[in-house]
């Protein structure tokens, strides 16, 4: 069975029952692993630190929930993977949307007269659309970076922002059959 | 000429669409391509409505993790409770994965990035408690290294240059000497890293560590991960814990600098401190109550001390009571004692400075002048 140096079952156990010096240690061996695995996925150092430190405090109030002292490494992951997949997906925050100031009560009445014709468009267009390129679409929408796409799908960031141009190109043509 | 315009156009039209920022597209942008226009129409349709669905799909961000990981093969990582959230979230989480392959992504990833967290959590951390050896042992090693395996020591000793990790526990403390001379007093939980064969004054302090740094005309550097502190030859104590460093400067002069930003320092003199909280300034120099200030180190502080109060500080400390004659109690004392000294340690080097003698009798010790 494999020995957990870093967070020994022991020392998780004193952290557990509230004992400060053992917290502290827990809490110090702690950060250098989450400064690790965030900074190998973020370029932005004051995210990072960010993380780490939002981490810390997940994982110091969550302390008296862990039920065995052998599911620490566990719990911090969990901790850490929160953090990092709230921050995904605030990174591109929606704008405000505000009224185009150049559309007239007339053009929008237009626009209610092509709702049907939109839609089907927009079938048209999911239908186009290949599992690649939605796999793209879907992780930017949950705040991906095209370079954390590409580490994702284990290819370039210049073939996956190919991937939604051919996307798009596709849908010109289609819509101009 | 106008296909070098449809070039460009395509151009900033392959640009618009994969910006990082997924807000959509304006297609007045493309304003007289009517094809375009109605294209990126579509087009920002078809992203909001994906986006939509898969908001309404996808489970909070918690719950993502633990559907994740329990699809990606390790639902030993959950706890019984985690389990019937994933078991009760199950057939809402398989029918979002059918729908949108983004999903498998995200869940492949977090099981990748599960298995990468771990190895990091395995890198090296490996402690070793190093004593300072008595003086007579040390020269004793050393000539039975240089006299039975020189050579080959020297060889190793050039290849070794992994770091060496001093690790203390909670509630422990450790004095160690650097190969440079300069000793620190760790103050468990804490740990200390540094290169011993090719040392450059440079160490990587977690926890609380006390200085004492030779003189040198190489600075002494003490890096943690929200500060550096930069010396030349002085005493002080610097207290790393999760979120911020503290540096406390007994004696001499140290520069404190965020650990990302080198140049933006603060100059401490004897009986100042400063904080950095992590990618924050340090703080400015304040003059602080040294004993207070270091009292983590277990170490005894004096800094221009009545005797009458060192003297009532090691009554508290070692349980014994120890009085001064009354032409003494107000003789300043400045110093510091390691926690391994013992009471006679100490009030035989306080006699030294103060030209008195020490006498133990039946209701303690007591200083008087000679």
């Amino acid at each position: 069975m494999r020995v957990d140096r870093r967070f020994s079952p022991e020392l998780v156990r004193r952290a557990r029952s509230g004992e400060e010096a053992a917290i502290n240690l827990l809490l110090v061996r702690l950060k250098p692993v989450l400064k690790k695995y965030f900074s190998r996925r973020l370029t932005d150092t004051f995210s990072v630190d960010d993380l780490v430190m939002n981490t810390i405090l997940r994982t110091r109030n969550g302390l008296p929930k862990i039920r065995t002292a052998e599911s620490f490494r566990a719990f911090a992951f969990k901790a850490a993977s929160y953090e990092l997949h709230d921050y995904y997906r605030g990174r591109y925050s929606p704008k405000e949307i505000l009224p185009d100031p150049e559309k007239t009560p007339e053009s929008a009445a237009q626009d209610t007269s092509h709702t049907v014709g939109l839609r089907l468009d927009i079938e048209r267009a999911l239908q186009l659309l290949s599992d690649r390129a939605r796999c793209i679409i879907e992780l930017k929408l949950q705040g991906y970076k095209y370079r954390e796409i590409a580490e994702t799908l284990d290819t370039s960031e210049g073939a996956v922002k190919m991937q939604v141009r051919r996307a798009f190109a596709a849908l010109r043509i289609s819509l101009n059959e | 000429m106008r296909a070098e315009l449809t070039m460009n156009l395509e151009d900033r039209l392959g640009e618009r669409l994969t910006r990082e920022d997924p807000a959509p597209i304006d297609p007045r942008e493309f304003e007289g391509e009517p094809e375009i226009v109605r294209a990126l129409k579509v087009w920002n349709a078809m992203v909001a409505q994906l986006g939509a669905q898969l908001e309404e799909s996808l489970p909070d961000d918690e719950l993502l993790v633990l559907c994740a990981l329990d699809a990606s093969g390790h639902p030993q990582d959950l706890t019984e409770e985690e389990k019937a959230r994933v078991e009760a979230a199950r057939p809402a989480f398989e029918s979002a994965c059918e729908s949108h392959p983004g999903l498998a992504c995200l869940i492949a990833n977090i099981g990748r990035d599960r298995d990468e967290f771990n190895e990091i959590c395995d890198e090296a951390i490996r402690p070793r408690i190093q004593r300072i050896l008595p003086r007579v042992w040390r020269i004793a090693a050393v000539i039975a290294v240089v006299g039975f395996v020189g050579l080959l020591a020297w060889t190793l000793l050039r290849q070794h240059t992994d770091e060496t990790i001093v690790a203390v526990a909670e509630a422990d403390r450790e004095v160690m000497e650097l190969p440079d001379g300069s000793t620190v007093h760790l103050v468990g939980p804490a740990e200390i890293r540094y290169r011993e064969a090719e040392f450059d004054r440079t160490v990587v302090l977690i926890g609380g560590g006390f200085f004492d740094v030779i003189d040198n005309l190489t600075p002494f550097v003490v890096h943690t991960d929200e500060a550096i502190a930069r010396v030349v030859g002085t005493r002080f104590g610097v207290l790393d814990t999760a979120g911020s460093t503290e540096v406390i400067v007994e004696s001499g002069r140290v520069e404190v600098a965020p650990e990302d930003a080198p140049d933006e320092g603060v100059l401490l003199t004897a009986g100042q401190m400063s904080r950095i909280a992590a990618g924050g300034s340090p703080t400015p120099p304040e003059a602080g109550d040294l004993v207070e200030a270091l009292a983590w180190t277990g170490m005894l502080f004096f800094r221009a001390t009545p005797m009458a109060e060192v003297a009532e500080r090691l009554t508290g400390r070692f349980g014994v009571q120890v009085t001064v004659e009354p032409t003494l109690v107000a003789e300043p004392v400045t110093g510091s004692f390691a926690t391994g000294d013992d009471v006679e340690q100490i009030l035989s080097v306080l006699a030294t400075t103060l030209n008195a003698e020490v006498v133990l009798s039946e209701s303690g010790w007591h200083i008087s002048a000679r």
